[in-house]
């Protein structure tokens, strides 16, 4: 019999003792299915459910009353057995763990999934109306308040302090692009701090390159390689993401930002989306 | 108008479909991602969050909503002028029901401003040399007078609290800003002009030779003042003072008589007091005025949105300086929490990450792409929920809602229309 453990949090963030009681209600059938959850159509069979407060426990009863001391918590487990699943291959069932206690009711659902979900690889979502910017070079960085449009020989990022992040933004098709606006959304998970700033690149026309920069504060960030997003938009177009991979690197490893050049707008590639 | 922010809340109310964890790579900010399983090791996770701009104010605007195309006009002189040592009966003029009354330099009363609530003591003129105006939006007076040299003391006066660029508040009867200076001989009529209503622009002869110029922007952050000395060629340069169509900069534009002479304009922001330079596709540019009648024309609120006649009818186009960069905007934050059956205990809030949202006109939606680079621990627990917020960068129009990593947090605030929250599994 396949046996689902759920652990969940009892928590008493209150100053004073309480009393706690924990009871177990099942799901309506209707009511999972209305979740939208991505789960399988069938249903599982039930063969028991209860609470413990034992890691290995296997059963339990539908009821559990706790008394908990201030600021504490307590694991309390769910504990779920299902029959084998059925000919449609999987089911699904949920319950309500309903926590009582003074003055308030709360809870939390769990849900029991057989065959258990798997991750699925992510697939590419391509815009109906993607915008044409792209970039002309990788993003790079220039001291703060430098003129983006000489590019460091290296583009490579110190991490001892302010600079401004730089993207070259071009217009690679035949036409002008018109109402263009650029912005920086993340940094890919890089801690470094930045300051929001929405560009408005006006009409790029082909060839055209627009040099959108933001304050980055790198000053203890973690180094190492993390993926950016740009944003681009244009008139009639969805905004779009261009990837932006940067490079954090060690103190002991700086580079120079000597050898400025103005930025190719022919030879570099540019990959879209993240 | 009022801005409104929106993360739209799932029924129940803890399954909110705004927010969704994927691995999927969507390129376009108006397509939905797919909802990924996540497990402790799982990589490439992030959490779009669905973001409506339910409000009536757009985010990603410009705030100069002046019509183009605009010519940059001209920074006007004061308008009041007075010199007299001799004995003179009190003297007023009066605008928007406050007077200023200029007296005899033997009058210890001095010259004052009064009325509407305004009682400003602005000293006495020895001299008896004064000029004076009031901004054209009438929340400041600006005064200058004469020392007993060619020295000259502005007084930039609020007559109702205004707010500086940096969030201050300059209350009514205090003075906004003062500067002073030396000219090389004593002042005119034309001397110190409002630029619109951000700046007093003061110009004259050097005390020793040159173009003594100076920007005093009572709404810059202290000190507000910027001054120079210019060379001067006496009938082959001329300047003229410019006032971009918002007001955010002033332009010292040449005026070149001689056609054998180039020379350079320059911008001072009137929003920092400082000089910024030309830009052309946000790289710094000159900006080289050939001839005796240069103007600027905004065209666009963008890059290359000004057009520059060089004087000769030549014609190029730079940066708008007031609108190309349009810093704010909304952010967007994710923490998680384990699921307990008390969601207001917030018993070890982890931060999942922050991501911009630059632009997000008015009733529109967006997915906000947020990754989470410290991965998807669970701590031995599989049910998580995770709470996310809109809020905008300025941190003052639509404030944070919550911040999860404070000591202690309060209540995660779902009952707000920006805040929502969606539970989810974590699998070993």
């Amino acid at each position: 019999m396949p046996l689902h453990r759920f652990a969940v949090n009892v928590p008493n963030p209150a100053a004073k003792d309480v009393a706690v009681t924990l009871l177990l209600k099942p799901m309506a059938r209707a009511a999972l299915t209305g979740l939208r959850l991505p789960i399988p159509r069938g249903e599982l069979k039930v063969t028991g459910v209860g609470l413990t407060l034992d890691p290995c426990g296997e059963a339990g009863a539908r009821t559990l009353k706790l008394k908990l001391k201030p600021s504490t918590s307590v694991e309390v487990w769910v504990v779920v057995t299902t029959g084998s699943t059925g000919p449609r291959g999987g089911g699904a069932a949920a319950f309500h763990l309903v926590d009582r206690r003074a003055g308030t009711t709360g809870g939390v659902t769990v849900v029991v999934v057989d065959p258990p979900s798997v991750q699925p690889s992510g697939s590419l979502v391509k815009p109906t109306r993607p915008c044409r910017l792209v970039l002309a070079t990788a993003v790079y960085a220039v001291p703060s308040g430098g003129d983006p449009s000489l590019a460091p020989s290296k583009k490579l990022f110190n991490s001892d302090g302010a600079v401004d992040l730089v993207a070259p933004i071009t217009n690679r098709t035949e036409n002008p692009i018109e109402d263009a606006k650029v912005y920086l959304e993340h940094l890919g998970g890089c801690d470094a701090s930045f300051s929001p700033i929405c560009w408005n690149a006006g009409t790029l026309k082909p060839g055209d390159v627009f040099f959108a920069t933001w304050p980055l504060q790198l000053r203890s960030v973690l180094p190492g390689s993390y993926a950016a997003s740009i944003v681009v938009a244009s008139r009639r177009a969805d905004p779009t993401r261009l990837d932006a991979p940067i490079r954090i690197l060690e103190e002991s490893k700086r580079s120079s930002n000597s050898g400025a050049r103005r930025p190719s707008t022919r030879r570099a590639s540019t990959r879209r989306g993240t | 108008m009022a801005a409104g922010l929106e993360v739209d809340d799932g029924n129940p109310v803890w399954l909110s479909q705004a927010i969704v964890p994927s691995t999927d790579t969507v390129v376009s900010l108006s397509m939905p991602p797919s909802l990924a399983a996540i497990h402790v090791g799982s990589t490439g996770v992030s959490v779009y969050v669905k973001v409506d701009n339910i409000g009536t104010v757009a985010f990603g605007v410009c705030a100069c909503a002046t019509p183009v195309p605009a010519s940059w006009p001209v920074v006007v002189p004061f308008g009041g002028f007075f010199v007299s040592t001799a004995p003179h009966p009190p003297q007023t003029e009066s605008k928007a029901g406050v007077t200023f009354t200029y007296r005899n330099p033997t009058n210890p009363a001095g010259d004052t401003l009064s009325g509407g609530g305004v009682m400003v003591s602005l000293g006495l003129v020895v001299s008896g040399k004064r000029a004076w105006a009031w901004s054209p939006d009438g929340r400041l007076f600006a005064h200058v007078y004469q020392g007993s040299g060619n020295d000259w003391y502005l007084n930039v006066v609020a007559l109702q609290n205004v707010t500086r660029s940096d969030g201050t508040v300059v209350p009514k009867n205090q003075s906004a800003i003062k500067s002073s200076g030396i000219f090389g001989g004593p002042f005119d009529m034309t001397a110190f002009g409002w630029a619109g209503s951000r700046a007093v622009v003061a110009a004259g002869v050097g005390a020793t030779s040159g173009i003594s110029v100076q920007v005093a922007c009572p709404l810059a952050p202290p000190p507000g003042v910027w001054g120079t000395l210019m060379p001067s060629f006496p009938n082959v340069v001329d300047w003229t003072h410019l006032v971009s169509p918002c007001e955010s900069f002033v332009a010292f534009v040449p005026q070149i008589l001689q056609p054998t002479m180039t020379m350079g304009a320059f911008l001072i922001s009137t929003v920092t007091g400082m000089q910024t330079p030309f830009r052309k596709n946000n790289a710094p540019t000159s900006v080289t005025i050939r001839g005796p009648n240069p103007s600027l024309t905004t065209t666009q609120h963008a890059a290359n949105g000004l057009t520059v006649d060089d004087g000769t009818g030549q014609k190029f186009t730079v940066d708008d300086p007031e609108c190309t960069m349009v810093p704010g905007g909304v952010m967007v934050t994710v923490d998680r929490v384990k699921a307990s059956t008390l969601p207001s205990a917030n018993l070890g809030v982890k931060s999942v990450g922050s991501a911009a949202l630059s632009i997000l006109p008015i009733g529109a939606s967006a997915w906000v792409k947020v990754p989470n680079p410290s991965g998807w621990a669970n701590q031995g627990e599989t049910h998580w929920c995770l709470l996310a917020q809109a809020y905008t960068a300025d941190g003052t129009t639509i404030m944070r809602p919550w911040n999860g990593q404070a000591v202690m947090p309060p209540s995660f605030p779902l009952s707000l229309p920006n805040c929502a929250q969606r539970n989810i599994e974590i699998l070993p």
